[in-house]
């Protein structure tokens, strides 16, 4: 386990801003924070979320390549309830889909080296999953103030995976 | 030594019951109540308790010593006193020696430790003189959490409804949203209590009777779809109620 990604959680869990870990999480590895971070048991979805939604320098530059390395390494857990469970494991499909707006599904269904498990677990569980974002609430006025990213961001990233073979959802 | 009526088991029926039980009083200090056993002739609490006021001595029963101190330890005179409460049932004071006894032997027990410590957990909070929801860093609550309004009408935030509530029966369940410190945002999303339309509608009346501050919030109403097992597996907003005051 990631001792910033375990630091990350528990200073959250204690209402820290995640904008104070922005340098450290960055120095990580952004791909490596991105999986260690959604790998942990017990890291929040909606703590996850708000990290892709506060720190776009996190995925901004990903490369398609970049993602699929990501999902393939994200270890999901057979026994996951949708709508029970609060960890963060299926965040990286659901960011891609919610926010990026790209077909997340169509994408991990092509990655040849997708472990079964894996594939099994998100087979299952992502039916259920899209719908559970923050993107429901409305968001406008943390976008507007600053809280949130600048969505710019989000409409450059969708282009250039879609340059680079994404399929939009 | 004070008034003797108000010592306790000063009466002989009051030993009675804890004697017929097959309890007893040990001075801690083997060497000392020997002692005393030689000078005053034989195990009596009132001559034991008359020789030093600030000895210790332990009740004992089956084997296990339920309580100890001397008569200035306020947990020791309490237990005491629960045990004289009851001591006009020689039945009541032998239920009492035991509830006392598995209490006291849980506590000697070394403790399994949780090993998912971190899974889900309350999100401690204050509220501010504007009325603000803020963490214990004084930051003022941002975001999403899981919510339930408790039977006691405490509101308890954070992730895992189930343990929120204590795994008890809750008046409401769901999502707030925090944006500057304000709740936002309500809707009835618990697979744990899939609160339904209808108990969901009610949040508003729920949480103004409570007095939990939601001006200018919206709630959701969502249709929670479950399977078989019990599990969701679609919800459906079927209503948003902007709550003006």
């Amino acid at each position: 386990m990631s001792g910033l990604v375990n630091k990350i959680y528990l200073e959250l869990k204690d209402g820290e801003d995640v904008k104070v870990f922005k340098d450290q999480i960055l120095s990580y590895g952004n791909k490596e924070f991105i999986i260690d971070m959604l790998n942990f048991d017990f890291f929040i979805h909606n703590h996850a979320e708000t990290i892709f939604l506060k720190i776009p320098e996190l995925w901004k530059d990903l490369s398609l390549d970049d993602w699929k390395e990501i999902i393939v390494s994200i270890h999901r857990p057979e026994t996951y309830r949708p709508f029970m469970e609060v960890s963060s494991h299926f965040e990286d499909v659901k960011f891609l889909y919610n926010w990026i707006e790209i077909d997340s599904i169509s994408l991990y269904k092509d990655i040849p080296n997708l472990s079964e498990s894996n594939k099994k677990s998100l087979d299952k569980n992502l039916k259920y999953l899209f719908d559970d974002s923050d993107k429901r609430w409305n968001l406008t006025e943390d976008f507007e103030d600053g809280t949130l990213c600048n969505p710019i961001y989000f409409n450059q990233a969708k282009m250039k995976l879609v340059s680079q073979g994404a399929k939009l959802r | 030594m004070g008034n003797p009526k108000r010592r306790f088991f000063s009466k002989t029926s009051e030993c009675d019951a804890l004697i017929q039980n097959g309890a007893f009083f040990m001075e801690l200090d083997a060497a000392a109540i020997m002692e005393s056993i030689g000078r005053k002739g034989g195990i009596n609490p009132d001559v034991i308790g008359s020789i030093s006021s600030n000895r210790k001595f332990a009740l004992v029963y089956k084997g296990e010593i339920i309580a100890q101190g001397s008569r200035y330890d306020k947990a020791y005179q309490k237990v005491l006193q629960d045990i004289r409460k009851v001591s006009y049932s020689l039945e009541k004071v032998g239920e009492t020696l035991e509830e006392f006894r598995i209490a006291a032997f849980c506590k000697r027990t070394p403790k399994i430790s949780n090993k998912f410590p971190k899974d889900g957990f309350e999100q401690l909070y204050s509220i501010d003189k504007n009325g603000a929801f803020v963490n214990k860093k004084g930051g003022l609550l941002m975001g999403t959490y899981n919510f339930v309004l408790r039977s006691n009408g405490k509101l308890k935030i954070g992730f895992r409804h189930h343990l929120l509530a204590n795994a008890e029966e809750v008046v409401a369940a769901g999502n707030l949203r925090f944006s500057k410190g304000k709740i936002v945002g309500i809707d009835n999303l618990s697979g744990h209590y899939r609160p339904t339309i209808e108990e969901a509608i009610k949040y508003k009346e729920i949480f103004m009777n409570l007095n939990h501050p939601i001006k200018r919030a919206f709630l959701d109403v969502f249709e929670i779809i479950h399977n078989e097992a019990g599990y969701v597996t679609k919800r459906i907003k079927v209503k948003s109620i902007e709550i003006k005051k």
